[in-house]
Parts: structure tokens; sequence; C-alpha cells
């Protein structure tokens, strides 16, 4: 690896660092004209927000020591997940360990947020958790099979474009952007927030540095998902070429694809818990089914 | 005897139904039928004895177009050395009132009819906790007052002020706490609270898994002693009290009270007073709708419904407040007339500001029910079938979603409704749907009604009546429907003020189909199913002066709870 | 809130009997009648205003009135009272006998205007009587 790629990689992940929030900043404009409202005062505010926790006071949750630790947990491996992203895409080192390596950078970072949760002591908290778990269990298979078929659909797309592994890469980019937005917590699938007076899930139970981490890392998450969508149609378009023009068409990618999710999630109502898992199951299932058809006949 | 008494109910009765009810009444009663009279056009009081109440109480329930419309409890020791219980019935079809009155001493039980009129549960336990009558027949437990409450002490009784009870109950949350020694802790307090909108209320849902097995409501922790701060003050200054009841829809406990002491005092209103009551109470009910529909929207999780939703509603309450003067809480209403009148300007800029909310409305209530998520949790959820809702007597939408088309506004008319011409939507689902839906054509109704009225207000400025003789002792009904169904006040007149007030707002009686509601559906369905009767707590606990519980449930240390709950 | 015209306003206590919160408060003594206004408890439904018979009471639009300390919240009109010639008890104020003695037109000697309710009961009943049984 040269000097120029290491210092590319580095500067995508520093730029990866301060997106999100700017991201969510803007997004909140959107829904906020969306909504007829004014919204925050700035796009800069969720950056705000998260430099005002930072210097909140911690109040330890009551048996949530764990629940912090896993909360620090789930950034740092957010964070070489985007790292190790950056690194895949830049020098296309596409092959089974380095999928495998980020799937489970991934849904590693996902589950200990959720773990973070689980392991406080509030019953209400509890009950939002398991939701969540209930929800996760079904999308991280949805996610799985969509992230590997599209990018599988890819490398045969690259070496022989065929209509049926065309129609292969449309369903399983169908399969991965349904997984990284219900990944992503929005509307309708953010079931574990939902009913506040129900269930709660992590929102309520930090507070200053470890609510701001939390809120980073959820940030974060929404990203890398985004990044991920915004690379399985990139490369189709653009293919494997300059380091540079693949970057920054990924960031304008990137940041298009998450508005956009905000902007659906800001048209629609939340799910029941049940109604979510069984839509979602029956989703996966038959595009799976229709992957495996389409597999056999190429 | 008794047929003299038949006689006399069949010259007092109003019309065919009231007569042939009258007539069984008379038959099952026999010599116990005391005296017949008409008080008001629309208002038969009929003075029974206490021994066949549970009689007349079966006719009555039995007849398909009656139903149960409030019970007030009155200490009449001082002029008769009695208790009244005053029964009051409905006949739908007919606009009728049928008050039975029932004398009882004091020491002597009367006979339950909770078992016949289901509504009437809550009503005797009132009763029972506030005025110290007796009822047989029944399980008998407290149910406005505290626990710690003395036993003998009933505060709605005329010989004890409100000054005693001030000195007699002090709340013991502090001791409480000291005795626990949660001091050195956190403390949060856990409920009441209320899953929807947020007030003062505490449901046990029993649970398996995400169904709801079955609901228990406890209830009253916002007594505010209304009706007996009222028992002081003076005619003209309750209307302002009542507004006070219910922070959302106010003007219909004013316009109802000074119904309820013109009917007793015979008062005449003038025509334009009329009008603009109802305008007001009309305008009051396309902002309440609104705010409900935002509310189960954001509940539903569809934010961006509630926030248009109340961009709507802010254009109602700044045409309130150039009608009125006030967003909200009006203040216009006196009894024999209203305080503020309405001239051409504001008629124009009414229909001119009414025209832009219809627009707007329409676009929203098009975009928000075609949502996917919001029509498939409201459909099928929450149901209540028409049965259970005629045998809890209920009111409003709540009745209007099970196929009842029970609407104070037609059945007993008052105000201007009698001017204009409207349909009263009616679905028979009975799901959280159907209450939606009759909520959002009941807006389109209400912007109709005031269109009608603008057109053909009284161009007088004859508001008020100049003066009145207040006559001491007599009874009186004013009925509104209020945005969440029908409010009934029954007055009886003191000198300077009401002798006794009794308020009667449409939560308490829809509170009491909310378990049945709940049986069934998802944990996660429960906030909009308690919501779908747009229930309104403060209203319904207006009743005593104590506003704190034991304190047993308030502060328990949150550590406690989790160890002893999930560890 | 409401603003009380000191000139105005003579101490007849109108107001108080007709504010539905009770904000308008009348507190007489031996030396002076106060009339207190509570603006914690108002709910600026301006009945008062309607029912002066001075028009001594003035709506502002002044609401922004949160206060550091309760007290800034009470505000306080204090008139003279004065003391009934006959049985010596005090019962209203001063301005308020010139107001009403204005308003009658001289119809009431001073004698009895300065008399409260209850002696002005006996002293009229006591002038009837002398005048029918023409005993003093």
């Amino acid at each position: 690896m040269d000097f120029i790629t290491i210092s590319l990689i580095s500067f995508f992940a520093v730029v990866s660092a301060f997106l999100p929030p700017l991201l969510d900043g803007v997004e909140r404009k959107v829904r906020a004209k969306i909504q007829s409202r004014i919204g925050p005062p700035t796009v800069m505010q969720t950056w705000y927000d998260l430099r005002k926790l930072a210097v909140k006071e911690l109040k330890m949750p009551l048996g949530g020591e764990l629940a912090v630790l896993t909360v620090f947990l789930s950034l740092i491996t957010s964070v070489s997940s985007i790292a190790y992203l950056t690194y895949v895409l830049i020098t296309s080192t596409l092959n089974p360990l380095s999928i495998a390596t980020l799937i489970v950078l991934i849904t590693a970072s996902h589950n200990l947020t959720l773990l973070s949760s689980v392991s406080t002591s509030n019953p209400f908290s509890i009950v939002g958790s398991y939701r969540n778990v209930t929800l996760l269990l079904v999308n991280e298979f949805g996610f799985m099979a969509g992230f590997i078929a599209t990018l599988y659909a890819l490398v045969r797309l690259s070496t022989n474009p065929t209509p049926l592994s065309f129609l292969a890469y449309a369903l399983g980019l169908a399969a991965l952007i349904v997984s990284t937005y219900v990944g992503c917590g929005r509307l309708p699938y953010d079931i574990h927030e939902a009913e506040p007076e129900l269930a709660s899930g992590a929102l309520i139970e930090f507070s200053g540095v470890a609510l701001g981490t939390y809120l980073y890392t959820h940030l974060m998450m929404r990203y890398v998902f985004s990044l991920l969508v915004a690379y399985a149609i990139s490369t189709l378009i653009i293919g494997f070429t300059n380091a540079l023009v693949v970057i920054a068409v990924l960031a304008l990618l990137t940041s298009i694809i998450y508005i956009l999710y905000g902007v659906v999630a800001a048209m629609l109502g939340r799910t029941r818990v049940d109604l979510g898992v069984r839509t979602l199951f029956t989703l996966y299932v038959s595009l799976t089914l229709c992957l495996v058809v389409a597999w056999l006949f190429a | 005897m008794v047929s003299d008494i038949i006689e006399t109910l069949a010259s007092v009765a109003r019309g065919s139904r009231s007569k042939s009810i009258l007539t069984k009444v008379g038959e099952v009663c026999g010599d116990k039928l005391l005296k017949v009279e008409r008080v008001s056009p629309s208002t038969i009081k009929v003075l029974i004895k206490a021994d066949c109440l549970h009689e007349v109480a079966e006719v009555l329930s039995a007849e398909r177009d009656v139903y149960f419309r409030t019970m007030a409890a009155s200490d009449e020791r001082p002029a008769e050395n009695l208790f009244k219980l005053y029964y009051v019935f409905g006949i739908d079809s007919e606009g009728t009132n049928i008050v039975v009155e029932v004398p009882t001493d004091g020491e002597r039980e009367v006979p339950s009819i909770s078992d016949v009129v289901k509504a009437c549960d809550w009503y005797e336990l009132e009763a029972h906790d506030l005025m110290g009558v007796k009822f047989s027949g029944r399980f008998l437990k407290r149910l406005v007052l505290p626990d710690d409450w003395p036993e003998e002490i009933h505060p709605l009784r005329k010989d004890i002020t409100t000054e005693e009870i001030k000195k007699l109950y002090q709340p013991q949350v502090v001791k409480r706490a000291v005795e626990l020694g949660v001091e050195e802790i956190v403390k949060i307090p856990i409920g009441p609270y209320h899953p929807a909108l947020h007030e003062p209320e505490y449901f046990e849902l029993y649970v398996r898994g995400e169904k709801v097995v079955d609901a228990r409501y406890v209830g009253f922790m916002v007594h505010r002693g209304i009706e007996k701060l009222a028992e002081s003050m003076k005619y003209d200054q309750v209307p302002f009290l009542a507004e006070r009841i219910c922070g959302i829809c106010g003007f219909v406990h004013s316009v109802s009270y000074t119904q309820a002491v013109e009917e007793a005092l015979n008062i005449e209103v003038p025509e334009k007073t009329q009008y603009i009551r109802t305008i007001i109470l009309e305008l009051e009910r396309i902002h309440s709708h609104l705010l409900w529909i935002g509310v189960a929207l954001h509940l539903l999780g569809y934010d961006t419904g509630f926030m248009h939703a109340w961009r709507i509603r802010e254009k109602v309450m700044v045409l309130s407040e150039l009608l009125t003067g006030s967003r909200k809480t009006y203040g216009i209403n006196l009894v024999g007339g209203v305080r503020k009148d309405i001239n051409k300007e504001k008629i124009e800029k009414t229909k001119q500001t009414l025209k832009q909310v219809l627009n707007e409305y329409k676009e929203f209530v098009d975009v928000a029910t075609s949502v996917p998520q919001v029509r498939r949790r409201l459909s099928g959820t929450g149901v209540l079938p028409g049965g259970e809702a005629r045998a809890y007597s209920l009111v409003g939408p709540t009745a209007r979603g099970s196929g009842l088309s029970r609407d104070v506004r037609k059945d007993y008319t008052y105000g201007a409704y009698h001017f204009v011409s409207f349909s009263i939507p009616t679905y028979s689902e009975g799901d959280n749907l159907a209450r939606t839906l009759v909520r959002i054509d009941e807006v389109y109704e209400s912007i109709n009604i005031i269109e009608q009225l603008l057109d053909t207000i009284p161009s007088s400025s004859e508001i008020k009546v100049d003066s009145w003789e207040p006559q001491p002792m007599k009874l009186g009904l004013g009925n509104v429907e209020a945005p969440r169904g029908e409010v009934i006040h029954v007055v009886i007149t003191g000198k300077y003020g009401p002798y006794r007030w009794r308020v009667r707002a449409p939560t308490y009686q829809n509170l009491q189909a909310v378990p049945t509601m709940l049986r069934g559906v998802d944990l996660a369905d429960a906030p909009i199913t308690i919501a779908s009767i747009d229930p309104c707590f403060s209203c319904t606990d207006r009743a005593i002066k104590i506003n704190i519980k034991t304190g047993k449930v308030e502060f328990i240390p949150l550590e406690v709870l989790s160890r002893g709950g999930v560890r | 809130m409401i603003e009380i015209d000191p000139v105005k306003c003579v101490g007849c206590g109108a107001c108080v009997r007709i504010c539905p919160p009770k904000a308008l408060t009348i507190e007489v003594n031996e030396k002076e009648t106060i009339l207190k206004y509570f603006i914690g408890r108002c709910i600026f439904c301006w009945m008062c205003v309607q029912t002066c018979p001075q028009k001594a009471i003035k709506t502002t639009n002044k609401f922004e009135l949160s206060a550091v300390d309760v007290h800034e919240l009470q505000m306080e009109l204090v008139h003279n009272t004065v003391k009934c010639r006959v049985c010596g008890k005090p019962f209203i104020t001063s301005k308020f006998v010139k107001e009403v003695g204005r308003r009658l037109n001289g119809g009431f000697k001073d004698d009895l205007l300065y008399v409260c309710p209850t002696c002005r009961r006996k002293l009229t009943a006591k002038k009837i009587a002398t005048k029918v049984t023409g005993v003093e």
C-alpha cells in the first residue's frame, strides 16, 4: 500500500467521522420543512448538541456500568467499520474474508448498542430493547442476504453482464436498501423508542458523555448503512476507476441516500412490532427465493 | 289514587314515547309513586319511594331508546331533612328527560341499580363517598376519596365547610417518605400518568406476551373539589370556574351550567346569544378534534401529520381570539347571556378563515388517512360492539363509532342548532378507525354549521338578559354535545348561587368501557385505544378537594422497583 | 393585568364581589380599607372592568408577569376608612361616602351618610316611629 492510498483512506475516514452529525442536521432541517416548521437554527445543530453533551455530567444508570461500557465499545467498532469499509472500497479488496469482516464489524456495533439497553435495570428499557432484538433478528438475515447477493452480483456483472445477473443485482439491492433502512432505526421501524410510556430504550438511560457517544454511534451506523447502499449503486455506474473520484462520488451519494431515508421516514407512521416483523420476514423470504431462482438460471 | 297518578302521568307526558314509558313506570310502582310533575318543557320529574327504584330502573333500561345520563345526589337536610338522589334518564327519540327523584334519610339503604344500568356504577360509588348515601345489593368501595380519608366524613354534605375539610386532611406523602427512608436516594415518581395525553391517571394492563388480557383503571387523582367550591360562589362567578373544568373543551361546561340555571329559573335568552354560543361551541369542536387527530397520529408515530393538524388548528385558535378575546377559556358566558357580540366585520373574517381551514383540512385528511401504518393500526383494534356501547350508555364519538347515532345536538336540542341542518356521522365498525373517522367527518359538519349560522345570525345587538330573579330549590338540566360526547349539568338553585351543582363530563361515562376495548389488543395499540375515546381525566376527576392519593404509590425508589420487579 | 386608577376608585368593593377567581380582595380595618389585587390568581376575564361603577379599572396588554418574589405580584390600594357616627364601627371608605353623597345630589344629609347600614336602619325606624307616635 502506497502513501497516497493510506492518506486517502485516512482522509475519507476523517470526513466520515465528521459527516454523520452534519447530515443529521440537514435531515432535521428538511424534515422541519416537510412538517411546516422552522427546525434547528443551523445544520450544525447536531454537532452543537453533541458538544454540549460531551461536557455534561455523567449520571450512571443503576446497574448500568456494563451498559456504558458497551456504548463505548460500539463506538470503537463503528469507527473501525468505517475505516475498514473505506479501505475495502478504495483498494477494492472484495473477497469473502473482507466481506465477512465487514458484516461482523457492522452487526457487532449494532448489537452492542442493543446490549447497552438490555443490560440496564429499567424494566421499560428492557421491554423496548427486546422489541428491537425481535426486529433485528429478522433484519440481520435480510441484511446479510442482501449485502452478499449485491456484492456477488456486482462481481458477476463486471465479468459477465447478462439480464439475469442484472435481475439478481436488482433483487439484492432491494433487500439491501430495505434492510439498511430498517437498520437505521427510522420510522416505521423505530419500535424500541416507540410509545415512550410503555417501552423506552437507551435514550432515557444515558446522560452526558455516554448519551453523546450513543447518539454519535447511532448516527455513524446510519452513515455506514447509507454508504453501503451508495457503494452498491455507484459501483454499477462508474466501475472501479480513480480512487479520488470514487471517494467524491461515494460521499455525495451517501449524503443523498441519507437525506432520502430521512424524507421517507417523515412520511410514514410507526408500525407495530408484530406487524413489522411479519412484513419484513415475508419480504426477505420472497426476495431470497427470487434470488435463488435467478441464481439457478444464471 | 293510583289511577289518578297514572292519569297525571299521561297528561304531563310530552309525546307518545314518554307517555307509554311513564305508564309502565306507574304500573310497576303502584302507590309507591308519589308525585309526577313537568319541571320544564323537556324534563319530567317523577318522585318515587326508594323501594321501587330497582323496578323503575329495570323498566327504563329495557327500552331501546332510553339511556342513563347522570345521577346527582343532593343534601337537602336544611330544607326537608332528607337526602335526594336524582337519576336522569333520557328518551333519545323524543328528547325528553325523565328525572327519577328518590328521597332517603341517609340511614336506610337505597337499592343499587348498577346491575341493570351498568353506567351507574361510578355514580353510586361517588354518592357513597361524597354524600354518605348507602346502597344495598352491591359491593361498595372508595372511588373518589383517598384510602386514608376519615370514615364518617362526607365532604359534599352541607354540614361541613371547605375550610374544615382543608384542616381535616393533610396529605401524608412526606411522612411516608421519611418512614421509608427514601430521602437519601433519588426519588422517581412512577405514575399516575397517561399513555396518550399525559394527564394524571393510571391504567393497569395485565399482559400476556404483547397481548392485553385485562385492564383496570384507577382514577380520580386530581380531585379539585369544584362542585363544593361552586356552592360557595355566586351565579355569575361559576361560569368562569366551570370553564376551567377542562382545558380543551371548557366552553361546553360553562354553556351547560348557564343552560341548567336558565332552565331552572325560566330565563328567556335572546336569540343572538344562542347563535353566539353555538358558533363558539362548534369552533371549540373543530379545534378539539384537530388537536385529537394530531395526538392520535403522533401516537401512531406519524409526526408529520401531528404537526400539520396543529398548524391548521392554530388558525382556529386565532379565530377564537378574534371572536371572544381569548384563545382558550373564552370567559364570555354569563347566566342569561354572553359578553361579546359578533359584528359584521367579524362575520366576514370568520368566513374567510373557515374557508382556508376547510381547504387545508381536506388536503391534510386525504394524506393522513392514506398513510399505510395509520390505516393498518387503526382498523380492527380496540373494538367496541354496539351492544356494549348501549349497555354502558356511552356518549359522543365513542358511541357514534359503534353505530349508535346518539347526538345531544339533535336529540335534546339546545342553542341555535334547530336553525341549521346538519348530519351526524355514524360508523358501525366500533374500532379505532371508526371513532377517528367520526371525528374527521364531524369537523366538516362543524364548519358547515358555523357557515349556516353566520348567514342567518340576527343583526340585533341584544345579547344579554338585563336582570333576573333567582328562586331557591329549582331543578335544572343543561346538556351540551362536547367534542368528547355529551356534557350534562344538574343544578339545584340556591339564593345567591347554585345550591347543588352536579357536573358529568363525557369521559366519566366513556371511560368505564375502556377495559372492554383493551381486552385482546396488542400492548403497542393500548395507547391509541385509550386515546380513542378522547379521554379527559381532569374533567372526570372534578369532584373533591384532595389531589394526592396515599403517597404509597407515588414515591417508590427506582432501586426498590427494579429489584422487586425484575431481578 | 388590570390597572386600578387610584383617583377614580372609591373602594366600593363591587369588583371584589364579582371577581370569579377571588384575585381582588378587600380588607377593612380601623384606619384603612385596602383593596388588594393578586395577579397570580387573575384570569384576565375583565369582569371587574365591566362591573366598576366608577370606570376606575382599565385593561392593559401586559401579560408577561413572572416575578421572582411572590410579593411583586401583589398590588394594594389604600383608602381611608370612615367610622360610623353612631356605633363607631369602621364601615366604608371616605371617598365612597363622598361619591354616594354626590350621586344622591344632597338627598341624604351628612348625619345619615356617615352612619353604617345597621344603625341607619335603626335611625330611620326611630324617625318613623317619632313621626307616627309623636313621641321622641
